[in-house]
């Protein structure tokens, strides 16, 4: 009896320890953020939704406006008529075309100048602070990038996978299969490191997060790890969110801002997450990032660039909101989404999920870790939207936005928080700080994916000699 | 009568069981729904389908029976046409040529449709009704599997092509232990 109490109090002694180990390397992060929440919107471009700040009406010429790009290459074209803003009361513009093929008809071998033709002319309508007055104010408060790309010149499944794996096995929004292992996946990494994550959704009972699950094909494993919205609110609120938090906007309920939804349903959503977040005890160790899967379509005017030997697509939005996210700074810091990767990797300094992550630029040059600048109080205080000047009567945050015609026009931009000429930074920078500049290594040295045998076109093509056997020598017979 | 009927119907339906089950092969093979990104395309898409599968269909009807080695060439060349106009602009391709592509594809229907209508003896009074109704179940059951295949989240193309090819080979099975057991299947 005494042999059995002893091997019970080394188990649990045992267990303790790795339990602690594992908790320890959870909460050793290499910057003071301790949560990560990247959320993931559809189908929008940066020049679509930011690229227009200099020329519009309501813009404040003192804010973020002064670094971004202009797009000029339709200058000469005929196509500079066709780039027109939505008109005040609009809200979406009609679906351009999207997909492999239309994308790259757009992007014209990086002339970047033929969306008419192959997005269409729906493509070149962008948005105003009227419908986004909203979310330019947020990343106007905090740090946008606008050299932010698309991993993959394609639709929404490849950049997606992306966006989660560093790699994909497919180029459209056909499959699986292929499907591969969530080991492949930063939630694998995150697993295999004992760094907790979830991912939250509108409405978990589906298993279903982003039509992604169908791609990982041991997803049901891990299946309690798809939370609800409401959860990532709560956990907040209770200061118990996961280390890494992956939230999809979806499609299907117009919260993706994708068209031909309207903007401004996720654009209140989003602006309810972050409120909610700041008002919660994880604020001062959260960094929020906000992007979009895919470009949907839509113009853009930066040819984007190859990256390790992949053609990377369009120019996303990726905003950071974090009380360490620089305020009113532009980075002009070559991304995609395996950046975002690349810096939960760097965070908890864990190895590069793949080859591709280890090469990603991370976002460092958004955040100032060394906040000394306001009462040598070392975090920012939350901005709370709700108590912003010129809010559009009938604005009410909720997970579930109804008003959603409002003129955000007059909120863009919030008041800064700090003086922006008492800002200890410049208001626009870069850096090429990769995994791999600093010596990290790849999780993944190699990636795979899975198609089961009688998938194969080989073994259809068996299946149609069989077919042709049976027929013919036996089928013959009686033929005369 | 009744029993002709049942025996025409059900070559007609193995013919157009196993063109549906070579075509969505090739086109598996060839990935051309990587061509596909918008809803808009398939009018272009479709309008290829529908027009190779009656054409070839009807063609097929029309070649004499030792012509088969002709309809075989015809399908190798389409298929390499349709191959080198996918490929060789990297699967960017424009509407017009996605037309042609879906129409060379479904080339194979013509050999397939004179080796039935041959090997079987179809009368030659009922071969280009064989051929008409062929193509039309052909086209419906295509609509049917896109519908699906939408509705399914893009995901069973495969396992559709699965599902016509034992379908397929279960047919021809049938057909086999009715010939054995001396069943005239001529129609």
């Amino acid at each position: 009896m005494k042999r059995f109490y002893a091997i019970f109090i080394v188990l649990i002694l045992v267990i303790t320890f790795f339990s602690g180990l594992a908790m320890a390397e959870q909460s050793n992060t290499k910057t003071p953020i301790k949560h990560v929440i990247t959320i993931l919107f559809e189908n929008h471009t940066f020049d679509n939704f930011f690229g227009i700040f200099p020329y519009d009406k309501y813009s404040w010429n003192e804010a973020i406006i002064k670094n971004m790009s202009i797009p000029d290459n339709l200058l000469n074209t005929s196509y500079l008529n066709n780039l027109k803003p939505l008109s005040d009361n609009q809200y979406s513009t009609p679906d351009p075309i999207e997909g492999y093929t239309a994308y790259h008809i757009d992007w014209n071998n990086g002339k970047m100048n033929n969306f008419v033709n192959g997005s269409g002319q729906q493509s070149m309508e962008y948005f105003t602070s009227y419908q986004l007055g909203l979310e330019w104010a947020i990343a106007s408060e905090y740090a946008i990038a606008d050299q932010y790309f698309a991993p993959q010149l394609s639709e929404s499944a490849p950049n997606t996978l992306y966006y989660i794996s560093g790699f994909t096995p497919v180029i459209n929004d056909y499959g699986p299969p292929p499907s591969f292992s969530i080991n492949e996946t930063i939630f694998g990494e995150l697993n295999n490191f004992g760094i907790s994550w979830n991912i939250y959704v509108q409405n978990k009972s589906t298993n279903n997060f982003d039509n992604l699950q169908q791609f990982i094909y041991d997803w049901n494993g891990y299946s309690n790890h798809l939370q609800n919205w409401t959860d990532l609110v709560n956990e907040a609120k209770n200061n118990t969110l996961p280390a890494v938090s992956y939230v999809f906007s979806e499609n299907s309920n117009g919260f993706s801002q994708a068209p031909p939804d309207n903007v401004e349903k996720g654009e209140i959503w989003l602006a309810y997450l972050i409120n909610e977040i700041e008002n919660s005890p994880v604020w001062n160790s959260t960094a929020i990032f906000i992007t979009y899967d895919d470009p949907g379509g839509y113009y853009d005017h930066v040819a984007p660039p190859v990256l390790d030997g992949v053609q990377l697509g369009m120019r996303l939005p990726l905003i950071i909101v974090s009380p360490y996210a620089k305020e009113d700074y532009v980075s002009k810091t070559l991304m995609t989404h395996t950046s975002i990767i690349a810096f939960i990797d760097y965070n908890w300094d864990i190895p590069a999920l793949n080859n591709f992550v280890d090469e990603s630029n991370l976002p460092l040059d958004m955040f100032n870790f060394n906040l000394t600048y306001k009462n040598n109080n070392l975090v920012r205080g939350p901005i709370n939207i709700l108590n912003q000047n010129f809010l559009p009567s009938g604005l009410n945050l909720s997970i579930n936005p109804i008003n959603v015609t409002l003129n955000f026009s007059k909120l863009f931009p919030f008041q800064p928080q700090f003086n922006y000429s008492s800002l200890p930074y410049s208001r626009m920078g870069y850096s090429n700080i990769s995994l791999q500049s600093l010596g990290v290594e790849s999780y993944i040295k190699k990636d795979f994916s899975y198609v089961p045998f009688y998938y194969e076109p080989l073994f259809f093509l068996f299946l149609i000699i069989l077919n042709i056997v049976i027929l013919y020598f036996y089928g013959g017979k009686n033929e005369k | 009568m009744k029993n002709n009927i049942l025996k025409f119907l059900y070559l007609v339906i193995e013919s157009t069981i196993f063109s549906l089950f070579l075509v969505l092969t090739i086109s598996y093979f060839l990935n051309i729904i990587y061509s596909i990104g918008d809803p808009r395309q398939l009018d272009s898409l479709f309008e290829g389908i529908v027009a190779g599968s009656f054409i070839y269909s009807i063609l097929g009807s029309f070649f004499e029976k030792k012509s088969i080695g002709i309809g075989l060439i015809i399908t190798g060349i389409s298929i390499t046409i349709s191959a080198y106009l996918l490929y060789s602009q990297s699967l960017i391709i424009t509407n017009e040529e996605l037309f042609l592509i879906s129409f060379l594809v479904t080339s194979p229907i013509l050999p397939i449709t004179l080796f039935f209508e041959n090997k079987f003896s179809v009368k030659k009074s009922l071969k280009v009704l064989f051929s008409i109704i062929s193509s039309a179940l052909f086209i419906l059951f295509i609509l049917i599997f896109a519908i699906l295949y939408e509705k399914s989240g893009q995901t069973i193309l495969p396992l559709g092509i699965s599902f016509f090819a034992y379908i397929s080979i279960f047919i021809s099975i049938l057909l086999l232990i009715k010939k054995e057991k001396g069943v005239d299947l001529n129609a």
